[in-house]
């Protein structure tokens, strides 16, 4: 019986992108690609412009020049924002008033994919009790960051993209979210992360890149040494 | 929403100081009547020319300053936590905008809608009565419609313009500007036939400077200004078009605007 090769194609392209904000370039020419079933990491110094490849890849904000294909579609014309998609971004926050379960309960009910079961293993897996009544106003740093995690990972989406996913986490925070990330690589997720966290990113990462000054670099193993 | 709600209450206590204002004013003049009440309360300036009216002035500013303090972060707060992960889960920032909009007005209508009911109410224990229950509801509804549709102008336009310029610059900005349309009538009256005034959209809110007949007898009673020509349906479809206008500009500004937290990533 004749195998049929499949052709590999890049799940997530990002050709010639570049962003202007107030006169300022902030991402200058980044291209990339990216396959399912992989974890890349992005490291670099504040400012360095990985966020902003990050909301950008989101379609948080749109490109000066460039173009993004999320899964065989264009963002900004096909579609808005990548359709199946987790994601943490910094010093973003939930309901204040409300608690963890609810308002995971109100983000799950957009889509409407997941069940109240899986809400809350979701919230299990990263070290929450789901009935907790405690609300989101009254969590601590790591909590937050903990149930942005949850967020993030609960409708089990295709692309994944984590900016500082450790921040704030305890030691045992910081394993339970690497495990997860594994696991979720392991599903088929692309998964994108940054992070001051240099051992983060060679423990987790498949492919490794810098930013600096709005430019991306691959780092190779040879540079990374 | 409750929360703003609550707090309209609190900021209430304003409406309590001019409507015991009015009370010393007409009990002077020997009025009782409830429809006074509301003229003197929350009908306008009585004259183009503020500088001799300085707490009528501040009578007019005062209640929008509050207005635009307490709403003023509506918008943007809300923004802020539904921007990244509602808006990421679908296309909703048009239905997001226009859920807010609504809500916005509704909020503005509720605040001046406690500020008539206290005025109401003080004017009811010290035993005034509506002259004409006809002519009173004219005047409360014609008067409630001016002040909500121009207050929720000032909010909404401050509320857009605080994505742009933040809050507190959006906030002084709109402000200014309202002080300042309250002022220019001294200068622009008589020219190009009042036209300039009627334009203003805080000149739109003085329910006493339009000519519409119900309005000529209070004007004859207390002496105050009006404009020939300046009706009370002009000021609705007016202000009513230019809301129209914000809101399809609103639309069309929310959808593409880019979410960053500037405050980090400038």
């Amino acid at each position: 019986m004749r195998k049929r090769r499949r052709k590999q194609l890049e799940d997530i392209k990002v050709t010639g992108l570049s962003k202007v904000i107030k006169e300022k370039e902030v991402l200058k020419d980044i291209n990339l690609s990216m396959e399912r079933g992989k974890i890349y990491g992005f490291y670099g110094r504040n400012g360095s412009g990985k966020t902003m490849l990050f909301r950008a890849v989101c379609g948080l904000i749109k490109p000066t020049s460039g173009e993004i294909y999320i899964f065989g579609k264009k963002l900004g014309k096909d579609i808005s924002f990548p359709e199946s998609l987790g994601l943490i971004i910094e010093s973003v926050g939930f309901w204040p008033q409300y608690t963890g379960f609810q308002n995971l309960k109100f983000l799950a009910s957009i889509k409407n994919i997941i069940s109240d079961d899986e809400i809350k293993e979701a919230i299990r897996s990263v070290g929450l009790d789901p009935d907790d009544k405690k609300i989101y106003k009254k969590y601590s740093l790591g909590m937050k960051q903990r149930l942005g995690i949850a967020q993030a990972i609960m409708e089990k989406p295709d692309l994944i993209v984590l900016d500082e996913p450790t921040n704030a986490l305890d030691s045992e925070g910081v394993s339970l979210v690497r495990n997860i990330l594994l696991k979720e690589r392991d599903r088929g997720a692309v998964i994108m992360i940054a992070s001051h966290n240099r051992e983060d990113i060679d423990l987790l990462s498949d492919e490794k890149y810098m930013m600096d000054n709005g430019r991306l670099y691959k780092v190779s193993e040879e540079n990374a040494k | 929403m409750k929360s703003y709600i609550v707090k309209i209450f609190a900021g209430a206590s304003v409406s309590i100081i001019i409507a015991m204002n009015a009370l010393n004013f007409l009990k002077l003049e020997n009025i009782d009547s409830l429809e006074y009440m509301y003229i003197i309360s929350y009908g306008g300036l009585f004259t183009f020319d503020i500088e001799h009216n300085i707490f009528g002035f501040f009578k007019i500013l005062v209640p929008h300053i509050l207005l635009i303090y307490l709403l003023a972060y509506y918008m943007y707060n809300d923004f802020k936590i539904c921007s990244v992960y509602v808006f990421t889960r679908s296309n909703k920032r048009k239905h997001w905008f226009i859920k807010k909009y609504f809500s916005l007005l509704f909020i503005t209508a509720v605040y001046y809608f406690v500020q008539f009911l206290i005025v109401f109410l003080i004017g009811t224990i010290y035993k005034f009565r509506p002259e004409s229950i006809k002519l009173f509801t004219l005047i409360v509804t014609t008067d409630f419609i001016l002040l909500t549709l121009t207050g929720f102008l000032l909010v909404i336009s401050t509320n857009l313009l605080s994505f742009k310029l933040g809050t507190n610059f959006a906030y002084l900005s709109l402000i200014i500007a309202d002080g300042a349309m309250i002022m220019l009538p001294a200068a622009l009256h008589g020219v190009l036939d009042n036209l300039i005034i009627k334009l203003l959209p805080t000149s739109n809110g003085m329910l006493i400077w339009h000519s519409d007949n119900f309005l000529r007898l209070f004007s004859q009673k207390l002496g105050f200004e009006f404009i020939e020509g300046f009706s009370v349906l002009f000021s609705i479809i007016y202000i009513l078009i230019l809301l129209a206008a914000i809101f399809f500009i609103g639309i069309r500004f929310i959808e593409n605007l880019d979410v960053i937290n500037e405050e980090k990533e400038a």
